[in-house]
Formats: structure tokens, C-alpha cells, sequence
């Protein structure tokens, strides 16, 4: 099975390949939906299974490592790239975190296919939808799965071109157009900086392999003994590596959506909600911390960048959290929420739990799958709306929905021997103990975050499903004009009519969703709640030996920075439960508490206060962020652009440069052709000039160097 | 003979220097014929006898009366037609002009023929332009000349028909 | 005596006259007569080297000159005719067509 591991690949590759062409295979537009929504979800769970057999074997291996080839039937040396020394592979590298992302990305990869299938029934794009989303998991499968640098930009590029197209799926709505260009143009600025880093890699370490089975791979080299060594068996200082960790740190802001790079992520939710669900919060945007705990044996041996991880990470947390907290539309508070959560794997890896950081990546691949499938559910149900103001008292009308809800809820919350709880118990443990120091800081502000997390999810749940409805008797109006997700298939129900909507989507009445959408949320409901007590307590740090062999060891660095032997930890592990617990229910608590008074509007502050209230303003403005960028990149940009780019250098510099050029041309012809007078004798009179100015160099040149004596041919016959 | 030279060269460079100042053509040819009856001359003295006999046919012959006979044709006579306007164009050609002769003139002396080989005394008779030595030389198999005689007599074969297409009449001359 | 240099000298006057008539003179005919004069400047030049280092070839040159200035002549003059023809007149400053 191992050899065929490319099947995980290639499976997606190949639905995306027929999605593509299935417009020309079924003339009946019905048809193809059909078959379109059974292939999709089909070859990601056969993925699913593919990698489920792959990963008893690798894990047979002694090294827990395997590299296999990506093109079947070729070697893992098959070059996609060779010139002179340097070589790229087209190869697979299986090892515990790449098979963790494999299996996430698949699997719950395929939970949203099928969710979709429900999701997007009646969307006449739906083939479309489908094609992006099979290559989506194509490019995310080569990014976690690719054995050297490249590849993996490959994938990275990949899943940016997915994601922007999916972001602005419908695109004739422009506000969708912009959101999925701004989420590709501040890509831009992180992928320029994972493509310097990679060529900083490779003019250090001669080769962007991760492993070789010489030990020539550019962790092989790191992780030698005594500090990473180059490609000529030197030393490689720490200013150097820290340039490295903090170009690819550059690229995992983009993709992860840090600060300052985070400003595309919430624009992000433009896109359908399984988009949102699927690459928004459970796989693309987790890349960053994928790629940094790829290279932890790099960022372990630079103090400095993992410190600017560390804090980048923290930053990001709070500031995700505190905007989260005044946001009015459904999708957004999940989408600041997701900012937040993945400040909080930076803080892990930055602290040097790589493992911590995984963790809570996976277990926020499920929780926050769930609550965006969960909320695509209730804007499903309210036919489009997503302002929490116009929703509440959903309880009564959707209770599976709500249930799953809760249970994400309280996951992401941290409520004790929940999924998040432990995750994110890991995280501030590690982050107190963190080895540069200022732990207690850290610790401090992740507590707070993680309060303002389970406020603000429990703040979601009151607006949503508890308080008085805020709409006219369950009957809804079809609302269109939504920021987001303008769900337009009422729209195409025209020349879509006859299509399977077994639902009753016309009758503006509130209802449940679909089994096709519901069963998803089930399996991760379970996985909420369970995975993270069966991973983290019942077996025994099971996680955290699952993926040893991928991650720098903590004895690297922290046997290096700590000075005290036998160093006992600040809290017992206990104490740190029951802390991280408190502050969780606290945080549940205090917003049930203070919406429990407000049942009939759903709302703190009433509109007029909002407005007038500058930390109100500040939050909901997302810290002006955008307000900042606008000023400082758009306009100076623009000004730049305008003036001095166009202005000056293309209308004046260059331009001028060519009119220039071309005029004084057009000036030296019009004196210069004086000269053809017409008259011959005047022609005759140059040539002579010529001649006496030749005839004169010569006799110059003959005047210091006489000729050469003037010798009679042997052959010649005179006639004597 | 020194004296004879002295003579010779002051009639054809008098003689030469007559032709360019002369207003009438005819006159310019006339004194053209002088100069090249000098040079005859000179050929002889240099034992060029082939050549001096050459010259006086071909050129002083041959080629004025073609001259002559186009001045005719063309009818040229009037003097004053072709006067020079006021230009700078006989400043320059004056300037350059003696330039040029001196920098010939210094040639001479830069590449000291004597030092090189001394010449024979000209009193010596040299058999070296006799028909027989042109001859021989001129067929002889060893030597390159017999292509690029060949290839002399297309070249007048050539000017002949040449000179008869530009001088013949158009077709549409003559019927008015 | 006469050297060699003589010869040389007097070629190098002769030349030049003919160059400068060339220059000055406006009747193509006369031009013609000049560039004669030129040839023949150059000619005595190659008899006279000839003579000096006692080689024939220098003759053999002037045999090729003579043969290519009777075909110069016989189509310069040809030009000159067919030019009167249909400008009837040679002035060489009137026939300037290439002028800017």
C-alpha cells in the first residue's frame, strides 16, 4: 500500500479532472449534478481510506518515515526540476504530521464534501463549486504531503488560486470579487516571503529536500548533532537560520492570517460556507503552522524567530477575540474566532510545543468545522440571513441544529474535557513555561483570550438561538442583499426548476437541513467532544508520540536556555485545568448572564450608544486595520502610482526617453540631410576629405614605424 | 636625358594644369592629348616601349576622338554656359588638393626607394617592355595573367553593348 | 640622373591636378578628361616601380588599367549622351535628383 500512497493525491486530482470536463459528458445540467455530487465527496473519502491504510505502515517503519513518489510508476528521485546541482523531486514525503494533515484534510475535507452536496443542491454552479473544491484538496494534500520546499510552494500557490476562486465563487455580486482579491493580493506579500526563505534554504543547505536517504535533506542537516550544519559541512550561525525562520514566518503570516497579514481572513467569509468551513478554518489557513512545525529543527535553533512566533501568535489571539466580541454577523464572529484560534497554535509553536500546536490544530479543524457547517445550517434555514440582529429563538425551531451548535460552542469555549479544553490547556502550559521567558505574560493574555473566546461563542449562541426571534412569526423574507453568502439559488429556480430540493426552501418557513448536511455534523459533533480526552488523557499523550518524529525535540533548546536543574513547573498540571476550566465557564457564564436580561432585542448596547461608544467603534472596526491599510498602502499607493509612477517615470522619464530618443533623431536628420546636396562634385570633395584623412593616418603611422622593406618575390620573372 | 625629363614633365604638368583651366572643352581635350604624348614619352624612358605605343593609339587616339566626337555631337560650344558660380567648392578642392600632393610628396621621402633597391642607371637598356617580353609574360603559364585577359576582353564586350544602350535612341523618339 | 623619385613625384602632381579638376569642373566631359588624367598619373607611377625593381608585372597592370579605362570611356560617354537626351543639358550641378 505504501507505494500506492500517490493515490491520496491523485484521487482528488482525478474528480477535479472530471468535474472539469463533466459539462461535456452530461448534456442535462440535473444530470451532472447528480453525478458531480457523488464524485466529490467519493474521491476524498477514498482518500480518507487510502491514507488510513498508508499511515499503520509508515508507522511500521523504524523512522516512522517513508518517501514515495508522486508520479506512479516513476522512482522518488524522478526530477521535476534538475539543473546542475540543483534538483527537485516529484515525490511524497509520509510521516506522522504530513498523514495527521492528510487525514485531517481528507477527512474532514470529506465531511464538508458531503455537507456541500446538501449545501449547494440547488446552485446551478454546483459542478463548478466541486471542480474548485476536489483541486483544493489536491494542492492542500501536495502542500502537507510534499517531500521538499517547492513542491510544497506548489501546493501553498495552489490552495491561495482555490481559495481565491472559491472566496469569489459568485462572483457577480462585486463585493465577493474584491474579498477573493484582496485574500490573493495579501497572499502575495506572505508567499514572497516563504519563496525568499525557500531560496535562503537553498543557498544554505545546497537543496530543498526535507529528507534524503543520504542525509542530505535540509532537516537531516539541521538536526545534526551540535547545531545545523550547511551543505559544506560548516556551522551555519544563528543570524542566518533566524533570517530563514523569519522569511517562512513571513509566508505562514499570510496563509495563516497573523498579524499584520490577517486582514484577508474575514473578508474570506464572502465565499459559500463549506468554503469557509473547509479552507477558512479547517485546513488552508492552518498551512503556517503546518510549515513551521515542518521546519521546527530550523526555528528551534533560532531563539529569535520562535519569539516573534511566540508573540505574533499571542497578538493575533487577542486582538481576533476582542473583534470577535462586537461582530453582528454570524460568519464573521467564526472567522475573527478562527484569527484568534490560530494565534493560539503561533503561541504554541513559538514556545517550542510544535506537538501542542498540532493538537489544537486538529481539534480546531473539528470544532470549528462544526460551528461553521453549524451556522451555514442556520443561514441555510433563515434562507440567507446572517446578521445575528434579525435572528434568536432559532432554539425551538432547529434544535439538531442548535444542539450541534452548542456542542462547538462549548468545544471552542474550552469547557472542560471538551476537544478545545485540552488543546488549548496544552497551549497556555507550554506558553507559562515558555523557554524565553515572560511566561506568565503569555500565560496572562492566552487566559484572557480564552475568556473572551467562550464570551463571545456564548454571546453567538444567545443572539442566534435563545433570545426572542427578531423575525415576523417564522416567516422570512428571501434576503438577498447580504454581505455574504447570497445564497442565490432562489434566483436561478427558473430555468432550475425541476431540480432536487426535497426541502421545502420556498415556503420562507424555518426549517432543519437536509440529512446530506446534518450527518457531517454529527460525525464532527462526536469528534468535538471526544478526540481531544481520548488523545490527550485516556491514552496518554498519545498525540504527542504520534508526532515525535517529525518535530525538534524541547531538549534542543530548553536545556540550553534553562539554567536550573530539575526544574519543577510554575502550576501543577492540576491547577492549571481547573484555571483553564474557570476561566471557560466564567466566560460562558457572564454572557448568558448579561443576555439573559436583554432576551427581547439580543443586544447590550442599544444602536445609539454603539455609535457613540469609541471602544465599541474601535472593536467593531476591526482595530482599523483596514482603516490602516487604506491610508498607508491604497492611497500612498495610489498617490505613488498616480504621480510619481505614472506621472513622473512612465509620462515623463520614460516616455521621454523614447519621444526623446526619436526626436532627436528626427533633429539630426533634419540637419544632416544637408549634406546630400545632389551635386556630385560635392560628394567627390568628401570622398577626397576621406582619402587625405586616411592617407595622412597611414603617413603618420609609417612616421613612427616604418614599413616593411619592400622585397622582391622569389618567383617573380622579370624578364632579364 | 635629365634635361629631357625636366621638359617633358613641365609640358604635361603645364599641359595637364592648362586642361583644368581651360573653358572650352575642345581645348581641354587638345591639351590632354599633350599631356599623354608626354607620358608616351616617359613610358619609353622607363623601357615601356609596348606601352608608350599603346598609349598613343589607345589614348591619344582611340579615346580623345571619342571625346572630341561626343563634344561634337552634343554640341557644347559655347564657353560661358558652364562658367563656375561663386561657390566654396574650388576653395576646398584647392585646400585638399595640396594637401594631398604634399602628403604624396612626403610619402616619398618616408619610404626611401633607393635605401630599398637601387634602381637600374637608366642608361642601361633593360629589355623589360618589349612586345616580346609583354608577351611572353602575358601567356606565360606560371604566371596569372591569362584569366584576367579573358576576362578583359567580356569587360569590353560588356562597355560596347553598354555604351550602344545608352547612346541608341528610345523606340517612342521616334514616332511622334 | 633621373631617379625613380622623379617619376614618382611627377605622377603625384599629375595626380592631384586631375583630382582638382575633377572638383571644379562642371562639364561632365571635361570631369571625364580629368579622371583620363588620373588614370594616367597612376599608370606612370606603375611603370616607373616596375622599372625600378626590373619587373614586368608593373606593365601588366597597366595593360588591365588601359583595357578597363576604354570601357570606362565608351560608357561614360554613353551616360553623357543618353543624360543630354533628356535633361538637354549636361551640367552636373542640374542633375541632382538625390538631393534631400
Amino acid at each position: 500500500m505504501l507505494q500506492n500512497a500517490w493515490l491520496i493525491v491523485w484521487l482528488p486530482l482525478l474528480g477535479f479532472f472530471f468535474h472539469a470536463i463533466s459539462g461535456l459528458i452530461f448534456k442535462d445540467r440535473a444530470a451532472q449534478k447528480r453525478v458531480v455530487a457523488y464524485i466529490a465527496p467519493g474521491v476524498v473519502l477514498a482518500a480518507f481510506l487510502v491514507t488510513c491504510a498508508v499511515l499503520p505502515e509508515v508507522m511500521a517503519l523504524p523512522a516512522h518515515r517513508a518517501t514515495v513518489p508522486l508520479i506512479p510508476g516513476l522512482g522518488t528521485d524522478a526530477p521535476w526540476i534538475k539543473m546542475g546541482g540543483f534538483q527537485v523531486n516529484f515525490a511524497l514525503l509520509l510521516d506522522p504530521l504530513s498523514l495527521l494533515m492528510a487525514l485531517i484534510v481528507t477527512g474532514v475535507g470529506g465531511l464538508i464534501h458531503v455537507y456541500a452536496t446538501g449545501y449547494m443542491a440547488e446552485d446551478p454552479e454546483q459542478p463548478r463549486f466541486f471542480t474548485y473544491f476536489n483541486l483544493f484538496i489536491f494542492m492542500m494534500l501536495l502542500l502537507v504531503m510534499a517531500e521538499n520546499f517547492l513542491l510544497m510552494f506548489v501546493g501553498w500557490e495552489g490552495v491561495g488560486t482555490c481559495s481565491y476562486l472559491l472566496i469569489s465563487f459568485w462572483y457577480t455580486q462585486v463585493e465577493n470579487a474584491k474579498a477573493g482579491n484582496k485574500a490573493f493580493i495579501v497572499n502575495r506579500v506572505g508567499d514572497l516571503g516563504f519563496a525568499l526563505g525557500m531560496m535562503a534554504v537553498w543557498s544554505v543547505f545546497g537543496t530543498l529536500s526535507f529528507f534524503t536517504t543520504d542525509g542530505r535533506g535540509v532537516l537531516d542537516l539541521a538536526a545534526v548533532e551540535g547545531g545545523a550544519r550547511d551543505v559544506l559541512g560548516n556551522p551555519v550561525s544563528a543570524g542566518t537560520l533566524t533570517l530563514i525562520c523569519m522569511l517562512l514566518f513571513v509566508g505562514a503570516m499570510g496563509k495563516s492570517a497573523q498579524i499584520p497579514l490577517w486582514v484577508w481572513l474575514p473578508d474570506a467569509m464572502a465565499g459559500p460556507t463549506p468554503v469557509s468551513a473547509l479552507i477558512h478554518a479547517a485546513t488552508m489557513v492552518t498551512a503556517g503552522v503546518v510549515m513551521v512545525t515542518r521546519c521546527s529543527w530550523l526555528f528551534v535553533q533560532a531563539p529569535d524567530a520562535m519569539q516573534l512566533v511566540g508573540w505574533i501568535g499571542i497578538a493575533t489571539a487577542f486582538m481576533g477575540a476582542t473583534i470577535g466580541l462586537v461582530q453582528n454577523d454570524i460568519k464573521r464572529v467564526l472567522a475573527f474566532s478562527t484569527v484568534s484560534q490560530l494565534g493560539y497554535m503561533f503561541l504554541a509553536c513559538g514556545v517550542g510545543n510544535f506537538t501542542a500546536g498540532m493538537f489544537h490544530v486538529t481539534t480546531h479543524a473539528f470544532f470549528k468545522a462544526l460551528l461553521f457547517l453549524g451556522s451555514g445550517a442556520v443561514i441555510h434555514s433563515m434562507l440567507g440571513e446572517q446578521d445575528m440582529r434579525r435572528m434568536g429563538g432559532l432554539r425551538k425551531l432547529i434544535p439538531r441544529t442548535w444542539l450541534m451548535m452548542f456542542i462547538g460552542t462549548y468545544a471552542i469555549a474550552g469547557f472542560p474535557l471538551l476537544s478545545g479544553f485540552w488543546s488549548k490547556d496544552e497551549i497556555l502550559e507550554a506558553a507559562l513555561e515558555s523557554p524565553w521567558g515572560s511566561g506568565p505574560l503569555l500565560y496572562g493574555i492566552g487566559l484572557l483570550t480564552a475568556f473572551m473566546t467562550a464570551f463571545y461563542m456564548n454571546r453567538l449562541m444567545w443572539k442566534t438561538f435563545y433570545t426572542e426571534p427578531r423575525f415576523v412569526d417564522g416567516q422570512l423574507v428571501p434576503h438577498h442583499h447580504s454581505n455574504f453568502d447570497a445564497h442565490d439559488g432562489h434566483e436561478e429556480h427558473a430555468h432550475a426548476g425541476g431540480d432536487e430540493h426535497g426541502h421545502a426552501h420556498g415556503s420562507g418557513k424555518v426549517h432543519e437541513s437536509p440529512p446530506s448536511m446534518m450527518v457531517p455534523l454529527y460525525v464532527l459533533a462526536v469528534l468535538s467532544v471526544g478526540f481531544g480526552i481520548v488523545m490527550a488523557h485516556f491514552t496518554g499523550g498519545r498525540f504527542e508520540h504520534f508526532l515525535e518524529p517529525s518535530v525538534a525535540p524541547k531538549s534542543l533548546y530548553v536545556s540550553a536556555l534553562r539554567h536550573e536543574e530539575g526544574h519543577a513547573p510554575l502550576i501543577p498540571p492540576v491547577v492549571g485545568f481547573v484555571i483553564s476550566s474557570v476561566v471557560g465557564i466564567a466566560g460562558l457564564s457572564l454572557a448568558a448572564l448579561l443576555y439573559r436580561q436583554k432576551m427581547q432585542t439580543g443586544a447590550l448596547l442599544p444602536e445609539a450608544e454603539k455609535a457613540r461608544n469609541p471602544v465599541y467603534q474601535f472593536l467593531y472596526n476591526k482595530w482599523w486595520w483596514d482603516a490602516l491599510y487604506e491610508r498607508i498602502f491604497l492611497q500612498t499607493g495610489g498617490w505613488l502610482a498616480d504621480r510619481v509612477l505614472w506621472r513622473l517615470v512612465d509620462a515623463g522619464i520614460v516616455d521621454g526617453i523614447v519621444n526623446g530618443v526619436a526626436g532627436a533623431v528626427g533633429l539630426m536628420a533634419r540637419i544632416f540631410r544637408r549634406v546630400q546636396t545632389g551635386y556630385v562634385r560635392n560628394y567627390a570633395l568628401v570622398m577626397l576629405l576621406g582619402v587625405v584623412i586616411l592617407v595622412g593616418g597611414l603617413l603618420y603611422q609609417w612616421s613612427k614605424e616604418p614599413p616593411l622593406p619592400v622585397r622582391e618575390r622569389p618567383s617573380a620573372a622579370g624578364v632579364q | 636625358m635629365l634635361i629631357l625629363f625636366w621638359i617633358l614633365a613641365l609640358t604635361c604638368v603645364g599641359a595637364s594644369i592648362a586642361m583644368v583651366v581651360t573653358q572650352n572643352p575642345v581645348r581641354s581635350a587638345l591639351y590632354l592629348v599633350i599631356t599623354f604624348l608626354c607620358v608616351a614619352v616617359f613610358y619609353v624612358m622607363l623601357s615601356a616601349q609596348f606601352l608608350a605605343a599603346v598609349q598613343i593609339i589607345v589614348y591619344a587616339g582611340a579615346i580623345m576622338v571619342l571625346f572630341l566626337f561626343v563634344i561634337m555631337l552634343l554640341n557644347l560650344g559655347a564657353p560661358q554656359a558652364l562658367r563656375e558660380r561663386g561657390t566654396l567648392q574650388p576653395f576646398f578642392a584647392a585646400v585638399l588638393g595640396t594637401a594631398f600632393v604634399v602628403m604624396l610628396l612626403l610619402s616619398n621621402s618616408l619610404v626611401a626607394l633607393s635605401k630599398v633597391r637601387p634602381a637600374a642607371p637608366p642608361e642601361v637598356y633593360v629589355p623589360l617592355g618589349t612586345v616580346e617580353g609583354i608577351g611572353k609574360n602575358l601567356f606565360d603559364p606560371k604566371q596569372p595573367w591569362i584569366l584576367p585577359f579573358e576576362i578583359t576582353s567580356i569587360l569590353l564586350l560588356v562597355a560596347i553593348v553598354g555604351a550602344v544602350i545608352m547612346a541608341k535612341r528610345r523606340i517612342q523618339d521616334h514616332t511622334p | 640622373m633621373i631617379t625613380t623619385e622623379h617619376y614618382l613625384v611627377l605622377s603625384a602632381i599629375l595626380f592631384t591636378v586631375g583630382t582638382i579638376g575633377v572638383l571644379v569642373k562642371r562639364n561632365p566631359i571635361v570631369i571625364f578628361m580629368c579622371i583620363e588624367l588620373m588614370l594616367n598619373a597612376a599608370n606612370l607611377t606603375l611603370v616607373a616601380l616596375g622599372r625600378h625593381f626590373g619587373q614586368v608585372n608593373g606593365q601588366m597592370y597597366v595593360i588591365f588599367a588601359l583595357a578597363v579605362a576604354a570601357a570606362e570611356v565608351s560608357v561614360g560617354l554613353g551616360i553623357i549622351v543618353a543624360i543630354f537626351r533628356t535633361k538637354e543639358t549636361i551640367n552636373i550641378d542640374e542633375v541632382n535628383l538625390m538631393k534631400f
